[in-house]
């Protein structure tokens, strides 16, 4: 359909358009009109990513500069999902154009979606390798221009790549034919032209109207130094899913340091000594070369290469602080790897340490100094001395050296911000262990730290989600100011999801996850008694999610041994996630047959699990989500300690309150995931007495929450299923059904049986 | 007999019409060759212009084959209307070319005459069409071929659905009584439209019991004097086979040569295999219970409790379920996630969670068949993936956005049309020359309209009823009502039977009611795929839908029916004095019905005219 926001057409891919949809995507044309950033929440599976795109992609077309969309998401399922929805979005605005130049405009349309190397090798020995860090290591060592250049003057003389070297025939600009591609159909394209995808994405990214990529690639500053920074100001910023955007900022600024990461990161250091040797005898004048670099500033060495070259980068660094000469004590090589040297031996000695540590940036600095007589200056430009060194020796096989890598990050990171981090030294694994394992934890505490490059760097930057409630903790956390912030309450014609709050079991005995009573029996049995009622009712899917992996381990241990899962065995097949990614897919793939078929499946889970990102449980694939407990943090876990406090000292947002939001809006995640449209059903179970308090329901998305009645927020498993029972009958029951008996028919009214 | 079949267009066997397959064959001993067509078997005998045998095939009922292996080759054709038949022999120089001949008709004409087969079935007082045994010798031929008694059971299949379809539900039993046995409507009419109870009564005699899912954990009871006893049964033994590859191995490596089978299962019980294969994690055999055993022990398998599983995985995952790629996707960053939130710290548990994770593939894969076609993307060559973009559409799509009935819509069946003639359809229908609106006419049209209508409903938001007015009406209608009920509740009860008599009369109405509104109406959109493939087959007539003249056939049946519903009423009405029933209140009760039966009366007479 066509229709006008405020005299901007639009084109939406769809005969009909939901209330919200239409509000929200007039609440994000304000935005981008304002030029400012918004946060906006709309309910689950009420076609979020569809209006945005729709809207964007009009704005886009409607305006005289056309402004880049960056949109990030989650994982690479959920970006296979937007490049669909924008591919369907092209396919019908192609169709629905009215003139041919129209049609033309619209087929000129570039749309590409980015990932890792290791997601889009083509080559056959590199493909194979399991780790991604090996994947990019080969591949630069195939791919950098020096080996190139090497390799192309003496062909033969050392491997390269076939798919790498034949993009570079292609005319840049004009790599891949214009339009919309999914990773898998540039994977074929790939393939069937013989060029290497990653780098045609990469290439093509100046030239698309829509990247799609996830968040590290903007947020992480050592990936979107080297992916992002060629993006104008006024490209529009959209995070989807950004529930969990804090966390991924303080991801991409914190680094963990271990024993054996020290270890390897000392022989990174000899091998380094030995290649600087090796050189200073057959190409002494590449030491002077970089040497005379160095004195001229960082930004020189830096930007003469491309894309195939860069392989770490640390942007904390401002323009101006790049621009300086590097520091003369590290500037020649040898001074530099003993510098390094004696970097790690001091990482080393504080590893011996048997209690635990934590301090501020600058106590370590200064102790750091007291010790070694290590600057901060140089300090800061150990990881972008490290890369030039790389550089100049030629390194390969980056893999081997990522140790060291990580070092100098840290070194650089600790040497740059006064605030908002903290380090953390935990000899021990848990309190009752006894052999040492020790693990220096570098800890961003602020998650705004790493957004705000972003924040300052865009005009326009949207952050949505299902599950974004309270709206007004992101701006807190995040540090800005939205000119919109809005949450859409979900239009139904009937309930078509009945949240329910189980507080007790059918004996009476209160049900929760709270750490003293979680293990108990009663509480293990009425939890397991509340699955095996829901198997015995409920068609198709069930998906249960743990407040932990811990939890969920022991709990499955437990029901099996009291012969609980023996009874949810009669009613639907088993499937539990593991700690294996791949494994974990085909138990969920095999989920999905069991429910297609009609023999029903449980889905065991771990909220803030693999699981629960990024993965729907639609119709029959979900037709009643159980949460056991309220999924709170781990509260002994000091980095989290450090983060609360923090937040409480710089932001004024209470522990409690952080802590209840964060459970609040990781069950919520969990919940909505069942539904997709609005003839979708699902059961949403909330099942420990502490969903019962109004104060921890008042967290929940508004959608979520005005469902929720004062008689089903109080309820016994007993009272629970026979509600869960009436709703069944009630939504199985076709609207559309009419008199002569002859019905429209969707996927999922299987229910009735 | 060429006499009997040639039809008055007779294709010639070598002209341009396009043949399923042919064969030289002999026909009463005279040499030839045999055609098929999809609707037509043709004979040609050589050197003779007309083909003495050309038959339609919408009659066939039947085919017989002789024995494999007896010579010559038979093949045998018969008819409703000509249970004789023809009898060919297929005089290819090889036995073995003849069969294979022999095998290409049969398999074309098997699916002809099934589907003949079930168009007859629904027509009531056709006989069943048994194949009627040939003049032939008996022994050199068989019964039918293989097809043949496949079509057989799925006429029986039908009619015992539609037979367990009517006795769970008793109404539509008695309906079928009334209208069906006393031969107003044809079964295939009756069913017209009742199609998704069948479906759903297919669906639920199709289901098949599965194999219990419980895993394979043989508990030990401990006897009287404290000895411990695990009781084997076969099914066991199947199912511990069955369960652990491993087991069936040491059993088939060892039993009889090094053991007995009895030593073999109690040597088994008392091992450190078994233990490793109990459902449990904590082993609750003592651990003085297990004993270590040369033989057994050389089958243990180091648990599997590495947080990567030891079975690697080759198969491609859907890759909108690919979790690795999101692994993958970026450097691992951050710190280490804490202590309750790194799966698989629980070494012990790890196996089970896998056992469950196979238990249940293995479960799905005996139910389903090993390859879960189309599902699952394929992997072709390597690691090369196929892969098709709509594969994501549904997962994407939101169905209920789309308007899945936009249809061509009803054509206003307007009483004088002569007078809205301007409109440019009729102009068209008369064929009229007139030019067509263009976009900007009709644009400016729209915009005249919608400028004459802008505020027509600004009255409405004035209108502000008297409270008083509205009070008054509401309590008269109140009263009404009630006085109504009263009214009802005073009068005397109508006698059970005479009440029956009524129903019957008001139900069987409703059905003609129902079957002419079928008739008249569009049909219905066809439902969508997934029943459709549920439904395929028999029923497939009923599906698809009648053709217009079938269906102006039954409008007109089902009217001439309703056209007589008046004189039943009256009939009940006069009869109503008899059982001490005010006729008045006979003839009210049926006032509903009555006006329903004119309406459409009227509509087919009108509709009548036209035509």
């Amino acid at each position: 359909m066509k229709f006008n926001i405020d005299g901007l057409p639009i084109v939406f891919p769809y005969d009909r358009i939901y209330p919200e949809q239409y509000s929200y995507m007039c609440d994000l044309k304000r935005t981008l009109d304002a030029q400012g950033h918004g946060v906006l929440e709309m309910p689950s599976g009420t076609g979020k990513t569809v209006s945005l795109l729709s809207l964007i992609v009009s704005y886009q077309r409607h305006s005289p500069h056309p402004r880049k969309l960056i949109y990030c998401s989650r994982t690479v399922p959920e970006i296979e999902k937007a490049l669909s929805e924008l591919q369907r979005l092209m396919k019908y605005r192609i169709s629905q154009a009215e003139t041919p130049e129209e049609r033309a405009k619209e087929e000129g349309f570039m749309g590409l979606g980015l990932t890792s190397r290791k997601n889009l090798c083509l080559h056959p020995e590199v493909s194979k390798e399991k780790k991604g860090k090996v994947v990019d290591a080969r591949c630069r060592d195939l791919t950098n221009s020096a080996v190139c250049e090497r390799g192309r003057a003496d062909p033969g003389s050392v491997p390269l790549c076939d798919w790498h070297e034949k993009l570079g025939e292609k005319e840049p600009g004009n790599l891949i034919p214009p339009g919309i591609y999914t990773l898998a159909e540039v994977l074929q394209y790939g393939r069937d032209e013989g060029v290497c995808p990653y780098f045609t994405i990469r290439r093509m990214m100046p030239f698309v109207d829509v990247i799609i990529y996830s968040f590290h690639y903007l947020l992480d500053p050592k990936v979107a130094e080297q992916v992002s920074k060629e993006f104008s100001k006024d490209s529009i910023v959209v995070f989807d899913e950004a529930h969990n955007i804090d966390n991924v900022c303080l991801e991409s600024l914190s680094i963990d340091l271990t024993r054996p990461m020290l270890d390897s990161a000392a022989r990174s250091v000899v091998k380094l000594t030995e290649k600087i040797e090796e050189i200073k005898e057959t190409d002494a004048s590449k030491l002077q070369d970089e040497y005379a670099k160095l004195v001229e500033g960082l930004q020189e060495t830096n930007n003469d290469g491309p894309d195939e070259d860069a392989f770490i980068t640390n942007p904390v660094l401002p323009d101006d602080l790049l621009k300086e000469a590097v520091p003369g004590n590290i500037r020649k090589a040898e001074h530099f790897v003993a510098f390094l040297k004696r970097l790690v031996e001091y990482l080393k000695t504080r590893m011996r340490v048997l209690h635990v540590v934590a301090e501020t940036p600058l106590s370590f600095l200064q102790h750091l100094k007291d010790i070694t007589y290590i600057e901060r200056r140089p300090l800061r430009f150990c990881a972008e001395r490290l890369q030039s060194l790389v550089r100049t020796l030629e390194l390969s096989k980056l893999d081997e050296h990522s140790a060291l890598q990580k070092v100098a990050s840290f070194a650089t990171l600790v040497a740059t911000y006064e605030k908002g981090f903290l380090l953390i030294l935990e000899p021990f694994e848990t309190e009752t262990a006894t052999v040492p394992n020790p693990i220096f934890h570098f800890t961003c505490l602020d998650p705004s730290l790493a957004i705000k490059p972003v924040f300052e760097r865009f005009s326009s930057v949207v952050i949505t989600s299902g599950t974004i409630s309270p709206l007004d903790m992101y701006p807190k956390m995040l540090q800005f100011t939205p000119v919109i912030q809005e949450s859409y309450p979900m239009t139904l014609t009937r309930n078509c999801f009945l949240p329910l709050v189980i507080t007790r079991g059918s004996d009476q005995v209160a049900v929760s996850s709270r750490f003293e009573v979680r293990n108990d029996p009663a509480v293990v049995r009425n939890f397991g008694s509340i699955l095996i009622e829901y198997s015995k009712i409920v068609p198709d899917g069930i998906v249960a999610f743990f407040p932990s992996y811990l939890y969920m381990e022991s709990i499955v241990a437990a029901w099996n041994d009291m012969g609980i899962l023996n009874e949810v065995w009669k009613n639907k097949l088993i499937f539990v996630e593991t700690p294996d990614a791949n494994e974990t897919s085909i138990a969920l793939e095999n989920y999905r047959r069991a429910c297609n078929n009609g023999r029903g499946a449980v889905m065991l889970s771990v909220a803030r699990g693999k699981v629960s990102e990024g993965i729907d449980f639609d119709h029959n694939y979900g037709r009643a989500v159980i949460m056991f407990g309220v999924p709170y943090q781990y509260t002994q876990s000091r980095i989290l300690r450090a983060r609360l406090e923090y937040l409480r000292d710089a932001y004024r947002i209470r522990e409690s309150e952080f802590l209840a939001f964060d459970a609040m809006r990781t069950a919520a995640q969990c919940v909505g995931r069942v539904l997709r449209g609005k003839t979708d059903w699902g059961l949403m179970v909330f099942a420990d007495k502490r969903y019962a308090r109004a104060d921890k329901r008042a967290k929940l998305p508004r959608w979520m929450n005005q469902y929720i009645t004062e008689t089903a927020s109080n309820l016994s498993t007993d009272m629970a299923i026979v509600l869960s029972k009436l709703f069944m009958r009630q939504i199985s029951q076709n609207p559309n059904e009419n008199q002569t008996g002859s019905r429209t028919r969707g996927r999922g009214t299987n229910a009735s049986r | 007999m060429s006499a009997y079949a040639a039809g008055p267009s007779t294709p010639t066997p070598n002209g341009a019409k396009k043949w399923l397959t042919r064969a030289p064959a002999t026909y009463n001993k005279l040499p030839g060759t045999l055609f098929l067509s999809p609707d037509r078997l043709v004979w040609k005998q050589d050197g003779v212009p007309q083909p003495p045998v050309n038959v339609q095939l919408l009659k066939a009922s039947a085919i017989f084959n002789s024995k494999e292996g007896a010579l010559p080759v038979r093949l045998k054709v018969v008819f409703t209307d000509n249970e004789k038949g023809f009898q060919f022999a297929f005089s290819s120089p090889t036995p073995s070319e003849a069969l294979a001949q022999r095998a290409e008709f049969v398999a074309h004409l098997t699916p002809i005459i099934n589907r003949n087969k079930s168009l007859l079935s629904g027509s009531p007082g056709s006989a069943p069409a048994t194949p009627a045994p040939g003049p032939s010798t008996p022994g050199a031929e068989r019964s039918a071929t293989p097809g043949a008694p496949g079509a057989a059971t799925a006429i029986g299949q039908e009619n015992a659905l539609r037979r367990s379809v009517l006795l769970s539900h008793p109404d539509l039993a008695a309906l079928h009584k009334d209208l069906v046995i006393s031969g107003q409507l044809s079964e295939s009419e009756f069913w017209h439209g009742r199609a998704h109870l069948l479906s759903a009564a297919r669906a639920q005699a199709g289901q098949k019991r599965g194999r219990a899912s419980q895993l394979v954990d043989p508990k030990p009871q401990t006897g009287e004097g404290g000895d411990i006893k695990i009781v084997i049964t076969p099914q066991l033994v199947h199912d511990i086979f069955e369960e652990f590859p491993v087991v069936a191995r040491a059993y088939s490596e060892n039993v009889p040569n090094e053991m007995s089978e009895s030593a073999f299962w109690a040597r088994y019980f008392q091992s450190a295999l078994f233990n490793q294969n109990r459902a449990s994690t904590r082993s609750s055999a003592p651990q003085h219970i297990v004993k270590p055993d040369p033989i057994l022990d050389r089958y243990l398998e180091p648990d599997d409790d590495g947080s990567a599983p030891r079975q690697i995985f080759s198969t491609a995952v859907d890759r909108l379920l690919d979790l690795g790629a999101t692994e993958e996707d970026h450097e691992e960053t951050g710190n280490e996630r804490d202590v309750t939130m790194q799966p698989g710290r629980e070494r012990g548990i790890l196996p089970l969670i896998r056992r469950f994770n196979v238990h249940s593939e293995r479960l799905l894969q005996q139910a389903l068949g090993e390859a879960p076609a189309g599902k699952r993307r394929k992997l072709e060559g390597g690691m090369d993936e196929r892969f098709d973009p709509n594969d994501y559409y549904d997962e994407i799509v939101l169905d209920d956005l789309i308007d899945h009935h936009a249809s061509t819509g009803v054509q206003l069946d307007l009483l004088n049309s002569s007078l809205f003639s301007t409109s440019t359809t009729v102009r068209k229908a008369a064929g009229d020359d007139a030019p067509v609106r263009t976009p900007s006419e009709s644009r400016a049209l729209l915009a005249d309209f919608r400028a004459q209508t802008a505020d027509y409903l600004r009255p409405l938001h004035a209108l502000k009823p008297a409270r008083k007015a509205a009070d008054a009406a509401l309590q008269a209608m109140t009263a009404s009502v009630q006085r109504q009920h009263a009214a009802h509740a005073a009068l005397p009860p109508i006698p059970a039977e005479f009440f029956r008599q009524m129903t019957t009369c008001q139900t069987a109405a409703n059905e003609f009611l129902r079957q002419f509104w079928g008739a008249v109406l569009p049909p219905p959109p066809p439902p969508p795929p997934i029943y459709a493939g549920v439904g395929s087959g028999v029923s497939g007539g009923e599906r698809l839908g009648l053709s217009n003249r079938e269906r102006a056939q039954k409008a007109q049946k089902m009217a001439g029916y309703l056209a007589r519903t008046g004189e039943k009423v009256d009939a009940l009405v006069s009869a109503a004095r008899g059982e001490g029933v005010d006729p008045e209140r006979v003839r009210a009760a049926f006032g509903p019905l009555m006006s329903a039966v004119d309406k459409a009366l009227k509509l087919y007479a009108q509709r009548r005219k036209k035509t």
